[in-house]
């Protein structure tokens, strides 16, 4: 506990100290909307679609697609470089995924969010087996699922980790070291 | 009916079912909220 405790410090102090730049400049990058070859790739973007576009009569319908096709490149374009995401020399847009709060959006918050739903998941699976373990005929309701169960237990595991964290206290999320079988040595 | 429900409520054809819902619900937001590259709006 006590080491757990010192590496916890660690992290804390690094986290404290750590250099917090705003969006400006991360290894090279500008924001996409005052990048030159952002813009430069958007008006190529376009240009190519309105030249496959005279190939067509106006308004048959793969010039209507066509069209549409332009919008949905402007829209793209437009989003991109009304956010924080940066460009690099390539005019595309490039992540930062090490951690810095100023781009959680790109990586934190998704991350995070990846992590909540497959706990989510995790969660209410043990917990299903778990719950249908202490009836009549355990192997039967893994095949032919008790949807009621299943469904009640699916919408209230919104909450896992505070009760994967109640468990863990408890002693009930981790079997003891004797139940846990090793091979033999 | 009552088998018919049971039929229902086997895993494939359950995971049939979750998966084609799953599928569904994220082309559908990829139809709404396209070209996402993180939480901007």
């Amino acid at each position: 506990m006590k080491r757990f405790n010192l590496i916890a410090l660690l992290c804390l102090v690094f986290l404290a100290f750590a250099p917090d730049q705003a969006s400006a400049d991360i290894g090279g990058l500008t924001k996409c909307s005052d990048s030159p070859a952002f813009t430069k790739r958007l008006n190529a973007s376009v240009k190519k679609l309105e030249q496959r576009k005279t190939l067509y009569e106006a308004d048959s319908p793969p010039a209507l697609a066509l069209d549409q096709q332009i919008e949905r490149t402007k829209a793209r374009f437009d989003k991109y470089s009304r956010s924080d995401l940066l460009c690099g020399k390539d005019g595309l847009p490039h992540l930062i995924a090490d951690g810095r709060w100023s781009h959680a959006a790109e990586f934190i918050m998704p991350g995070f969010g990846f992590i909540y739903i497959s706990g989510w998941i995790g969660w209410v699976g043990r917990k299903y087996i778990r719950a249908v373990s202490t009836t009549k005929n355990p192997a039967e309701s893994e095949i032919i699922i008790n949807v009621p169960l299943a469904l009640k237990i699916m919408t209230t595991g919104y909450i896992w980790p505070i009760s994967a964290w109640q468990e863990l206290i408890s002693g009930d999320l981790v079997a003891p070291k004797d139940e846990v079988t090793v091979s033999p040595r | 009916m009552e088998n018919f429900q049971k039929y229902l409520s086997t895993a494939p054809v359950l995971l049939t079912l979750l998966l084609t819902f799953t599928a569904g619900m994220i082309i559908e937001i990829n139809r709404f909220f396209p070209d996402t590259l993180g939480f901007y709006f």
